[in-house]
């Protein structure tokens, strides 16, 4: 749904992400449906390892420039995506995992994330999110309200207030200074590990602009 | 998937990449050209894995560099355009060519399955 939105409002080329097949076919049905197939591809794959292989191939791409006369030597290449939309999981089993899912999108984005928490969460959001890296907006407040969508949800229906966020990033030449110092990818390695154990099972839908 | 897709997959048992496609039912989805997205998107693109979807789908003409100039250059755009968007892998795998590894990765209906087993799921050395 992130995705199509995203394709209506102009975005030239959207890359939509989902661990979970029916959700994919869902999304398929609907992107025929709406006319922006043209713009649109899907994979299925949970965002950790979606993480993993744009990193994989950033540092391929890295390591191949240092092989090559200085003359044709490019600056650091690019990451592939500049915008980065998500609905991350919050209010489930498992506590921090709509962070873990925020932190892996402004790992792949150039420019910006717009993401989705709940608003008693916005001083901590606001914190890690200015760690990274990023200035934090709240774009829109909005009301939610949650059927009983779990078995261990207490009570039947509770409308909680959720913000549209939106995180610019401040200096590119943070990440990519980073990504550049092996001692420090490796730091990010250790950090995915963390993630990983949680995030592969618990992957919502989640799209991104080109 | 689309070629543009497949120039950011890489195998995620053992980061091989690119990784090799076999097509099994393909088709070319005609689209208006956008020659902004595509000088946009030169510095993000591996020239070599683009070279080598090319081989794998029996695309031929390629140059071996990307030209210096392929900013101003509307035919090698169009080109790129071509073989990045309108391309699409309907039905087919991707394979890891790491003879070590040889994972493959389905494509249905477009759409590549990239999810690995619980037991294949890597730790990686920290």
């Amino acid at each position: 749904m992130l995705a199509i939105g995203c394709a209506i409002l102009g975005a030239s080329r959207v890359t939509g992400i989902d661990v979970d097949p029916d959700a994919l076919d869902v999304a398929k049905h609907n992107i025929m449906e709406c006319g922006v197939h043209d713009t649109i591809d899907l994979i299925q794959i949970d965002a950790q390892s979606f993480e993993d292989t744009i990193k994989a191939r950033l540092i391929k791409k890295e390591t191949d420039n240092e092989g090559l006369n200085s003359n044709f030597k490019k600056k650091h290449p690019k990451n592939m995506f500049d915008t980065v939309v998500l609905n991350p999981p919050f209010g489930t089993r498992i506590k921090g995992a709509d962070m873990q899912f925020l932190k892996i999108a402004t790992e792949l984005t150039n420019k910006a994330v717009y993401s989705l928490h709940k608003t008693s969460t916005r001083e901590f959001v606001t914190t890690k999110a200015t760690q990274w890296g990023f200035s934090v907006e709240v774009v829109a407040e909005l009301k939610y309200d949650l059927e009983k969508s779990m078995s261990f949800h207490k009570k039947v229906s509770k409308p909680i207030e959720v913000d549209l966020i939106r995180l610019t990033r401040i200096s590119m030449n943070k990440r990519i200074k980073n990504a550049n110092e092996p001692g420090v990818s490796r730091d990010l390695s250790s950090q995915k590990l963390q993630a990983k154990r949680v995030v592969v099972k618990t992957e919502k839908k989640r799209s991104m602009f080109k | 998937m689309r070629i543009l897709t497949h120039n950011m997959l890489c195998c995620l048992k053992c980061d091989s990449f690119p990784l090799k496609i076999v097509a099994v039912n393909k088709e070319q989805d005609e689209q208006d050209e956008n020659p902004e997205f595509i000088k946009h998107m030169l510095d993000r693109l591996d020239y070599d894995a683009l070279k080598s979807a090319a081989k794998d789908l029996s695309i031929e003409g390629l140059p071996d560099a990307l030209p210096e100039n392929v900013a101003e250059n509307q035919a090698a755009l169009t080109s790129l355009h071509k073989l990045l968007l309108e391309v699409v892998v309907k039905d087919g795998e991707l394979q890891c060519t790491n003879p070590a590894c040889n994972r493959s990765y389905p494509i249905k209906q477009g759409i590549p399955n990239m999810v690995l087993r619980e037991d294949e799921v890597k730790i990686k050395a920290v």
